[in-house]
C-alpha cells in the first residue's frame, strides 16, 4: 500500500540500511536484514515487550545524536535517522551483553547436565554464543528448595529461573487467569503460583515452552530423554476439533511428549493442558487382538478371520433384509481416510451411517459460505458467544484467541446461561436460561421470539453495526438455524460463523461420506428395522445422550461390531471386535472447524500392530468395494471427489485452508425451536456441557486427576435458599448419574439452574440438588 | 647357485635366532598407559555413582554404541550426586570403536577407557555391558606399560621389536640405522 510506503523510516544496523515502519521493535527490524540481536524476554505473543532481561543491549545513535545509555533493542523501536550498532560492532555493546550474560549466570546453578532442558536451551546456546566462556564467580550461589511442584504436571526450579517473565505475562496476559505471580524484589525475586495455590489453568504447560531456561518443566518429562535422542514427529492433536498442530516426541519407540508446532492460523503456538499432558498410556484396557464372540464368549481370532466375518455378517443382513438394516456409526474421532473406507463398506451394503449424535447439528457444509476462520477472530470487532458449553471446553485454544481479540478491542458478548470462565472477561453478558441457545440463535435470527426475560436488543443492535462480528456457537444446535442466522446477519459478506463440533472430525466423517445422525439410527434400531451395527471408536452409551435408549436398542441388535482401542461397555455385548489406534498411532488427515485438512503421521505403533485402514480395506476387499489399504492413496480419491485442491504432499507443515465460495444463497425458513420444559418444583435445570477433561485419554494420565476434580455450581440465590455454602459437598442426581462434588457459587449462573462438570454420558434434562 | 647360498644362508641364520612371535595368551604383552580398552564407571568416595545419567556419552558417540536412560534420583536411597541418575546404562562394546569420546564428553569423569581389550564372547548378547558389569572392576585385567617407559617410547619399541626397522620421530623415513 502507497500510504505505509511512504511513512517508512530508515534505520541503519551495523552498518546496513533498511526501510522499515516506524515503531517496529530493533530486535524485529535487526532481524529482517539479517542480524540476529539475542533476547530472552522477547515474546510478540506475550503482548507488549517489558526488556525484563537486558540481553538485547543495542548502542543507539539518533539523528547523529548518541543516546547516553545503551538500549534494550526490544522496547526500543524505529525512528528516522536511527543508526543501531549491536554487539558485533560496538565495544560498548559488546561489553554490556556481557556483563548481562554474567548478570543471568550470577546465580544460575550451571547444572546443565541434570537439567532437562539441556541441549534445546536459550539460555546455554546463547551464552555459548554471545557469553564471555569463563565466570568470575567464586561466591557460593543463591540456593532454593528444587525442584518445586506449581501444578501436578509443571515443576518449578528457582534456581535457574532467570527472571524474565514469560511465564507470568502468559498468566496474566495471555490465558488471563492471574495464576502465576512474581514475589519479593530483586535478587529474591521468585516466580510463585497466586497464594500457594497450585497453578489449574487449563493452559499451564505453555509455560514450560516459553521458559527460556530449565527452570519451568512438565513433571511427566522429567529426565524421559535428552534433545539428541529423540525424533520430534509433526502431527495434528485430536483433542478437539481445533486441531492443533503439534510435534510428539519420541524416544526408542515410546511417545514422550507433545510439543506445540505453531502454525499462526490455527492455534499460534498455545497447546491446551488436555493436549499436551492426556496421553493413552499406560495402555491399561487395551484391546490387542480381534474377538469374536461364540457360545462361550470372546475369543481371539485372527484379523482375516475378523475382518472376514464383519464383512459377511454385513452382507448377509444387507442381503436377507435389504437396504437400511445395517448401521455404521462413528464418533467423529476417525480419519478422513477411514471415513472414507468406512463410507464405501456403508454404500456397498447400503448401510445408513452416522457421524455425530444429531442429523441436523452435522451439516456443516452449509455454513460453509459463511464460515470464519480461526484467524478471524484477529481482526474482528464483535466476538459473540452463544451457548452454555464454555469456548474453553469445546475448542481450547480458541478460547486464548478471543482473549486476544478483546484486549486488542473487539466486544466480546456472551449469551448462556452462565458460570463459565470466559464470561468473566466479557464486555456484555447476557443471562439465558439453560439450553436456549438454539432459541437464541432463532430470535437473533428473527424466526422466533427469545426466550422469556431474554433482552437481545443491545446484542442485536451490535451486530446490525459491527464491520467484523464473528459468532461463536458452542452447543450442538441445529445447523440450520446457525444459517439463517448468518445469512440474517449477512455474514457472508463480514466476518463469519464458527460453530463448535463435538467430535474432533465429525465435519470430515461427514465430508468423507458418513452423513447422518445417530439419532435415526437409533429409531431404526428400536423399530427393530437395523439389524446389525458397526461402532467405530465409539460408545454411544457412555459418549452420545440417550445412554438408557442405546443400551436397550444395540442389545437388541443380531449383530454388533466394535472397533475400539479400549474394553468399553459396548464390548461387553458385542460379536465382533476389532481393536483400534489412538491419537499417535494414526496416519492420515483430519478436518479441523474451520475446514482445514491437516496431516496427521503415526508416531507409535498401537498394540495391535496394525493400522485401521488396512482392517478396513480387508472388509472391503470382501464386499468387493476397492478401498486401498494406505490413507496417501485414499486422501487421493477423497481429494478428488471431494474437489480440495490440495495434494497430500501440501498438507505437510502448516496445511492451508482452501479458499471457499462466499456465495450465500437464501436458506430455507425453519421453525423456531421448541423451548425446554420448566423443571417442576424443587428440581434445577441441568447444565452439564462436556469439560475438557474428559475421555479415556485424561482418565488415564494421572497428571491430570486434578483438572477431572467433580465440582457443582449453583446460583447464589438457590445456594442461600438451599442452606449451602461455598465448598461444601452438593450432590446431584440427573437421568445419567449422580455427581458429587464441593459447590461453587456463581452470580451469573441463571436462578434455578446448576452447572456440573460431568464428564460421563451428555445429560440433559432436571435434576435434584442436596447436600450430601 | 650363488644367490641360492645367500638366499638360504639367511634362513638358516633365522633359523637359530630367538622366534620374535609371542605366544599369547601364555604371553600377555602390555599395553601402553593410554590405550584405550573397556570402560570403566566411576564412584564417588562416599559410594555414590558419579554418573548423572546426561547421556553426553551417547551423544558424543559416533559408533551410537551407548544406551542411557535416566531416571529421578530417589530421595531415600541416592544412586548418584545429582538429581537424576541413569537407571540403565549399556555400552555395546560389539559397536564400541574405543575412540574414547565419552570420556571426553563426560562432565563429571564418571567414565574413563582403561587398558582391558580381552572382551571376546560367545555370544553378542554377552557384550553389551550394563551398568554394574561396567561399575564393578574388570575380571581380566591386561598388564599395562609403566609410565616412566612410556615417556621414553623410541627406546622401548626399539627394545621390544629389536631388530625391526622402526618409524620414529628421530627417523621419519624409517630407514634402517
Amino acid at each position: 500500500m502507497a500510504a505505509t510506503e511512504t511513512n517508512l523510516v530508515t534505520v541503519t544496523f551495523d552498518g546496513r540500511e533498511l526501510q522499515v515502519a516506524p515503531g517496529t521493535p530493533l530486535v524485529v527490524a535487526a532481524a529482517e536484514v539479517g542480524i540476529e540481536i539475542p533476547v530472552f524476554c522477547y515474546e510478540p505473543r506475550l503482548g507488549p515487550p517489558i526488556g525484563a532481561c537486558r540481553m538485547c543491549l543495542v548502542e543507539v545513535e539518533i539523528g547523529g545524536r548518541a543516546m547516553p545509555k545503551l538500549q534494550a533493542a526490544c522496547t526500543m523501536t524505529t525512528q528516522d535517522g536511527m543508526v543501531v550498532r549491536t554487539a558485533a560492532t560496538s565495544a560498548p555493546a559488546k561489553e554490556g551483553q556481557d556483563a548481562v550474560l554474567e548478570f543471568l549466570l550470577l546465580n544460575h546453578p550451571l547444572d546443565c547436565p541434570v537439567c532437562d532442558k539441556g541441549g534445546e536451551c536459550p539460555l546455554q546456546d546463547l551464552t555459548f554464543r554471545y557469553g564471555p566462556g569463563t565466570s568470575r564467580m567464586t561466591i557460593p550461589k543463591r540456593t532454593y528448595e528444587k525442584p518445586l511442584p506449581i501444578s501436578p504436571s509443571v515443576l518449578i526450579d528457582r534456581e535457574r529461573c532467570i527472571l524474565c517473565y514469560r511465564c507470568t505475562r502468559f498468566s496474566s496476559d495471555v490465558a488471563e487467569d492471574g495464576e502465576l505471580v512474581a514475589r519479593e524484589r530483586g535478587a529474591r525475586s521468585v516466580i510463585a503460583t497466586f497464594e500457594e495455590r497450585p497453578y489449574v489453568g487449563a493452559f499451564s504447560g505453555n509455560v514450560t515452552e516459553l521458559c527460556p531456561v530449565g527452570a519451568l518443566l512438565p513433571t511427566p518429562y522429567r529426565f524421559k530423554a535428552r534433545p539428541w535422542e529423540i525424533v520430534n514427529v509433526p502431527t495434528v492433536c485430536t483433542g478437539c476439533a481445533v486441531g492443533c498442530n503439534t510435534w510428539v516426541t519420541l524416544r526408542e519407540g515410546k511417545a514422550e511428549r507433545v510439543i506445540s508446532r505453531n502454525h499462526p492460523e490455527v492455534d499460534e503456538g498455545w497447546l491446551c493442558d488436555r493436549g499436551r499432558f492426556a496421553r493413552h498410556e499406560p495402555l491399561v484396557e487395551r484391546l490387542a487382538e480381534p474377538l469374536i464372540r461364540d457360545s462361550s464368549g470372546l475369543h481371539p481370532a485372527t484379523w482375516e478371520e475378523a475382518t472376514r466375518s464383519t464383512a459377511q455378517r454385513l452382507r448377509h443382513v444387507s442381503a436377507l433384509k435389504g437396504a437400511g438394516a445395517v448401521a455404521i456409526v462413528t464418533g467423529g474421532n476417525l480419519t478422513n481416510e477411514e471415513a472414507y473406507g468406512w463410507a464405501a463398506i456403508a454404500r456397498s451394503v447400503g448401510a445408513r451411517t452416522a457421524s455425530g449424535p444429531v442429523a441436523a447439528a452435522g451439516e456443516w457444509e452449509r455454513l460453509d459460505p459463511y464460515a470464519a476462520r480461526i484467524d478471524d477472530l484477529d481482526r474482528s470487532d464483535l466476538i459473540v458467544v452463544i451457548g452454555d458449553a464454555d469456548v474453553a471446553d469445546r475448542a481450547g485454544v480458541v478460547d486464548l484467541r478471543i482473549r486476544k481479540a478483546r484486549r486488542a478491542g473487539a466486544h466480546l458478548a456472551i449469551v448462556s446461561a452462565g458460570g463459565t470462565i470466559l464470561e468473566r472477561d466479557a464486555g456484555s453478558f447476557v443471562a439465558a436460561p439453560a439450553g436456549s441457545a438454539a432459541a437464541i440463535v432463532a430470535a437473533l435470527a428473527g424466526a422466533g421470539a427469545a426466550p422469556a426475560g431474554v433482552d437481545l436488543a443491545d446484542l442485536g443492535a451490535r451486530l446490525a453495526v459491527a464491520s467484523h462480528p464473528v459468532l461463536v456457537v458452542t452447543d450442538p444446535i441445529a445447523i440450520a438455524l446457525i444459517e439463517q442466522l448468518a445469512h440474517t446477519l449477512r455474514l457472508h459478506e463480514r466476518g463469519g460463523v464458527l460453530p463448535m463440533p463435538r467430535g474432533a472430525n465429525e465435519r470430515g466423517a461427514r465430508l468423507a461420506g458418513l452423513s447422518g445422525g445417530g439419532d435415526a439410527v437409533l429409531a431404526g434400531l428400536e423399530s427393530g428395522e437395523i439389524r446389525a451395527v458397526v461402532l467405530v471408536g465409539l460408545d454411544p452409551t457412555a459418549e452420545w445422550p440417550e445412554a438408557e435408549r442405546w443400551h436397550m436398542a444395540l442389545a437388541q441388535a443380531d449383530h454388533v461390531v466394535t472397533v475400539s482401542a479400549f474394553v468399553n461397555s459396548a464390548v461387553s455385548w458385542s460379536h465382533i471386535v476389532l481393536p483400534q489406534t489412538v491419537d499417535h498411532e494414526r496416519e492420515g488427515t483430519v478436518t479441523n472447524l474451520e475446514g482445514r485438512i491437516q496431516r496427521l503421521r503415526p508416531v507409535t505403533k498401537g498394540p495391535s500392530g496394525r493400522s485401521d485402514l488396512v482392517a478396513i480395506a480387508a472388509i472391503a476387499e470382501v464386499l468387493g468395494v476397492p478401498v486401498a489399504p494406505t490413507p496417501a492413496k485414499v486422501y487421493a480419491t477423497l481429494a478428488a471427489d471431494l474437489t480440495v485442491p490440495l495434494s497430500w504432499s501440501q498438507l505437510n507443515g502448516r496445511a492451508p485452508l482452501p479458499s471457499r465460495g462466499r456465495e450465500a444463497r437464501a436458506p430455507k425458513k425453519v421453525a423456531a425451536p421448541k423451548a425446554p420444559p420448566a423443571p417442576a418444583a424443587g428440581r434445577f435445570v441441568l447444565v452439564a456441557p462436556r469439560p475438557l477433561f474428559a475421555g479415556p485419554a485424561v482418565e488415564r494420565t494421572a497428571a491430570l486427576a486434578h483438572q477431572r476434580a467433580p465440582w457443582v455450581m449453583l446460583n447464589h440465590a438457590d445456594a442461600d435458599a438451599l442452606g449451602v455454602a461455598e465448598h461444601d459437598v452438593i450432590s446431584v442426581t440427573h437421568a445419567g448419574g449422580t455427581h458429587t462434588g464441593p459447590l461453587r457459587i456463581s452470580r451469573r449462573l441463571v436462578a434455578g439452574a446448576v452447572r456440573i462438570n460431568w464428564a460421563g454420558a451428555p445429560a440433559t434434562g432436571d435434576a435434584t440438588v442436596v447436600r450430601s | 647357485m650363488l644367490d641360492q647360498v645367500k638366499g638360504f644362508s639367511v634362513t638358516l641364520r633365522h633359523l637359530f635366532r630367538k622366534p620374535v612371535t609371542q605366544e599369547y595368551p601364555e604371553y600377555r604383552r602390555p599395553v601402553y598407559p593410554r590405550f584405550r580398552g573397556r570402560h570403566q564407571l566411576h564412584r564417588h568416595e562416599n559410594g555414590l555413582e558419579k554418573c548423572v545419567g546426561c547421556s553426553l556419552c551417547a551423544a558424543a558417540c559416533p559408533a551410537d554404541c551407548i544406551r542411557v536412560v535416566p531416571a529421578e534420583n530417589p530421595v531415600e536411597g541416592r544412586v548418584s550426586a545429582g538429581e537424576r541418575y541413569a537407571r540403565i546404562y549399556e555400552i555395546n562394546m560389539a559397536r564400541c570403536i574405543f575412540c574414547g569420546y565419552c570420556e571426553l564428553a563426560c562432565p563429571f569423569d564418571a567414565i574413563t577407557l582403561g587398558n582391558d581389550f580381552e572382551l571376546s564372547e560367545i555370544s553378542r548378547d554377552a557384550l553389551v555391558y550394563t551398568k554394574d558389569m561396567l561399575l564393578a572392576k574388570p575380571e581380566r585385567r591386561t598388564p599395562s606399560k609403566s609410565v616412566e617407559l612410556y615417556d621414553v617410547p623410541v627406546q622401548e619399541m626399539e627394545r621390544v621389536l629389536g631388530m625391526y626397522d622402526v618409524i620414529t620421530a628421530t627417523n621419519p623415513e624409517g630407514a634402517p640405522e
